[in-house]
């Protein structure tokens, strides 16, 4: 078996929800020793959220835990018990990270500050990840994504101009994963510099601030005055993705010259040079003029016609794939991108695979998302050094 | 951060327009010494981007040039000539990873392929960063954010209720970009640990697709595609964006639970909504929540959207006004994440920084985008050691250069 990038990293988890857990999915994908720390009987949320087989809800069967999940050891712990943090210290002690999304004074609150760990583990890097970062005057407030995406700046760009904006990615919670994935990043920055110091550090991700990133141009812009286009509040393109006889399709024009192929495509002849069209901030102007003629025709053509028009006229013409037509998408077929991974509830699950490929030390999974306290016995018995009646008897407390 | 965890790795920066140029700002911000290699016969594109054409020096005054190319130095090489590819495989020699985004075919072309560049350096870590990847029906076809998202299956998910999918203004890049940094430095850690370099391929449309797991879990397992909702949850209800006082001015709000609902009746001085047994619990809300946004927004439109959102928040309910571009900059939460950078041709300038800090201290931009070729002499001379006389033979002949040459010609 070759070696991982990160084998040999061990990280304590005890994230919930996205924004962590997708951190620690890279993590795990790549070798390093996850154990997750889930609460008993109820476990991750996302354990309740689904899709589940059928529709039939099961704590041990939610396609989206199992995704974020596969590859960690899964524990249950109560960790408001009074075991439950000395738990954690045993742990923290011999790990490399710790990850974890709680509001800001939750880990103190259960007398886990980073602090206190660094005392039991000065090498611990933690990895905090929360709404609105763990100081300021801000801290305290409450967030979801919406909230997040709105106070970041992230969501004026997305939408209709005149029309209310738009969270990003609807459900998804688009700004948890990528805030999960620069608190990836920045915890192995963290792993890189203990190797010049042997110090772990406290790694403070925010997430409102992450949307901010998706915004950073704009404002720049704006303060270029020679810059010859200012921002517009919602970004818009049009044509852009299209309804047309049998799905969506996307029409991307770039340049003037595709306006021009655009309108023999269409056969919309005499607007090639009529200047109420020509570009795409005179098109927006004269919108219902150019969509009252321009959606009949996209209602007369299927998406293989108008893919083959494109090839034929020159014009970048997208198919907009459903994520059941992804399954089948010719390019990830040829890529093998979507693997399957068999679950022990679940059975086999296709689900998104390598987002990058290593030569020497490949992505793999090596085990599927832990049932709710699946490694119990494993890691309080061989890890912790707890005997049978002693695991026992923390079951019957309710603490594991 | 007292010394920064990536000094002493050299980074050779092929990458152009956004993705790449923002992992490898966020490397050079960590410390790596960043050399961002174009050349006058092909400068990053981002640099026309937005920059005002015939003004002096018109491909250093682009606002997203500027932004995404913090913390490099600037290097011109012409990999075309045979020259400038053996001074290109020189600095390989030097420096611990190549990062590129060219289309797949582009590195071959010019012999700087990873077993190429491995002859040279085999501790080298050589990262590509294709469209769509360097096999398949789509390797040579070109794509950006825009088909990033639409082929990754996220514009699916974006968009009014029942309406099109809509995409997202450049997300795809901003994703790919933070994909590509953690594997390096995965890939870098390993190799501080065994030695090994390796080649690092991110399909940037891959990237994106890794963040749909759930939506293409749902569809292989029940045979269900994920449409537009708008900005509704099924279990966080109500959920919206609504109107507030002033001109396209708006206030993001989520009501998570019974509790909060009742809460929140108070607030808006409906206290009555909190008997209506159509609204106790989220289903309910859920179904009637048309009505509940008409009721909403009658409250939300008579205050100015920091206002709503504060008096919320007092309340325990999560709120928070939509921010746009001209508000951004002297908004009291994000003050903390903008940042002054100067730079001789631009002047002085807010960045946004970097939205993490390192034991309490937060990672800062150190130096501005690089002008065309500004480090040629430090690049050329310390690092590879040439005379004067073979720098002055480069620029004769065009092998390196301060002006692209295609300003010559155009506008």
């Amino acid at each position: 078996m070759s070696k991982q990038a990160l084998s040999g990293l061990k990280v304590i988890d005890l994230s919930w929800h996205i924004a962590g857990p997708y951190c620690t999915k890279l993590l795990a994908d790549l070798g390093a020793d996850v154990i997750k720390i889930e609460q008993p009987g109820i476990g991750d949320p996302s354990r309740r959220e689904g899709p589940f087989p059928n529709d039939q809800q099961d704590l041990n069967a939610s396609g989206l835990y199992a995704y974020l999940n596969n590859n960690k050891k899964g524990i249950t712990l109560n960790l408001k018990s009074k075991q439950g943090s000395e738990f954690v210290k045993k742990l923290v002690k011999e790990a490399d990270i710790v990850v974890e999304n709680f509001s800001p004074r939750v880990m103190e609150g259960l007398g886990l500050s980073y602090e206190t760990l660094i005392e039991i583990n000065p090498r611990l890097i933690m990895t905090s990840i929360t709404n609105f970062g763990q100081t300021g005057a801000f801290r305290d407030r409450k967030g979801t994504e919406i909230v997040a995406q709105a106070m970041g700046g992230f969501m004026s760009s997305v939408g209709e101009p005149n029309r209310e904006p738009l969270r990003a990615g609807g459900n998804l919670r688009l700004l948890e994963y990528i805030s999960g994935s620069f608190a990836g990043m920045s915890t192995l920055a963290a792993v890189a510099q203990r190797r010049k110091t042997n110090q772990g550090q406290h790694v403070d991700v925010s997430i409102t601030e992450c949307g901010l990133l998706q915004r950073s141009y704009q404002t720049v812009q704006n303060s270029f005055p020679t810059s010859p286009a200012k921002h517009v509040r919602r970004y818009v393109m049009m044509p852009s993705i299209e309804k047309c006889k049998d799905g969506y399709i996307g029409i991307n024009l770039l340049t003037g010259k595709h306006w021009q192929d655009f309108c023999l495509m269409t056969e919309m002849y005499e607007w090639i040079e009529d200047e109420r069209f020509t570009t795409l901030g005179q098109r927006l102007i004269h919108k219902d003029l150019f969509r009252e003629r321009f959606d009949p025709w996209l209602m007369a053509h299927t998406r293989e016609e108008i893919i083959e028009l494109g090839q034929q006229w020159r014009v970048p013409v997208n198919p907009v794939p459903t994520f059941t037509e992804m399954l089948n998408f010719p390019q990830y077929e040829a890529r093998k991108f979507f693997v399957e991974i068999e679950h022990p509830v679940m059975g086999k699950v296709t689900q998104p695979g390598a987002p990058y490929t290593m030569s020497e030390t490949p992505w793999k999974i090596q085990r599927p998302a832990p049932l709710l306290g699946e490694h119990n016995s494993y890691v309080y018995k061989e890890v912790l050094g707890l005997d049978g009646e002693e695991l026992e008897q923390l079951q019957a407390e309710g603490v594991v | 951060m007292s010394s920064l965890p990536l000094e002493g790795i050299r980074i050779l920066d092929l990458s152009m327009w956004w993705s790449g140029p923002m992992c490898n700002s966020y490397l050079g911000a960590l410390g790596a010494e960043v050399i961002k290699v174009e050349s006058i016969q092909f400068p990053d594109g981002f640099r026309y981007t937005m920059a005002p054409p015939g003004e002096k020096d018109w491909w250093e005054l682009g606002p997203q040039f500027n932004a995404a190319n913090m913390n490099k130095l600037g290097l011109t090489l012409n990999l075309n000539d045979p020259e400038g590819r053996e001074l290109f495989k020189d600095l390989v020699a030097k420096s611990d990873v190549v990062v590129e985004n060219f289309s797949p075919r582009v590195m071959g072309n010019f012999g700087l392929t990873y077993e190429k560049l491995q002859e040279v350096n085999p501790r080298i870590i050589m990262v590509s960063m294709p469209a769509y990847g360097s096999s398949g029906p789509y390797r040579d076809m070109p794509g950006f954010a825009y088909t990033f998202e639409i082929l990754s299956g996220i514009a699916q998910t974006n968009g009014y209720e029942g309406e099109n999918p809509m995409i997202i203004s450049g997300v795809g890049d901003v994703i790919a970009s933070f994909h590509c940094a953690y594997g390096l430095l995965a890939a870098l850690e390993y190799r501080a640990e065994s030695g090994k370099g390796q080649h690092m391929e991110i399909a940037q449309s891959e990237a994106c697709a890794n963040l749909v797991g759930q939506p293409i879990i749902d569809a292989s397992m029940n045979n269900r595609n994920w449409e537009r909702v708008g900005n509704r949850h099924p279990t966080i209800a109500p959920q919206g964006v609504y109107p507030s006082k002033g001109t396209d001015r708006w206030v993001a709000i989520s009501v998570q639970n019974d509790d909060e609902w009742k809460t929140f009746c108070k607030v808006i001085g409906r206290p009555e909504l909190a008997n209506d047994s159509r609204f106790h619990t989220n289903e309910g809300r859920n179904q009637h929540h048309n009505e509940l946004d008409q009721l909403i927004s009658s409250w939300t439109i008579q205050l100015d959207h920091h206002e709503s959102a504060t008096i919320l928040q007092d309340a325990g309910i999560s709120a928070g006004p939509v921010l746009e571009v001209d508000e951004m900059e002297n908004d009291p939460f994000l003050s903390g994440m903008y940042q002054e950078v100067s730079r001789e041709c631009t002047g002085t300038h807010l960045f946004p920084s970097w939205p993490v800090k390192f034991s309490e201290a937060r990672l800062e931009h150190h130096s501005p985008a690089p002008t065309l070729g500004q480090h040629n002499d430090y690049v050329l001379k310390a690092i590879l050691g040439l005379s004067d006389e073979r720098i002055q033979f480069l620029e004769q002949n065009e092998i390196i250069g301060n002006q692209p040459l295609g300003a010559k010609i155009s506008k």
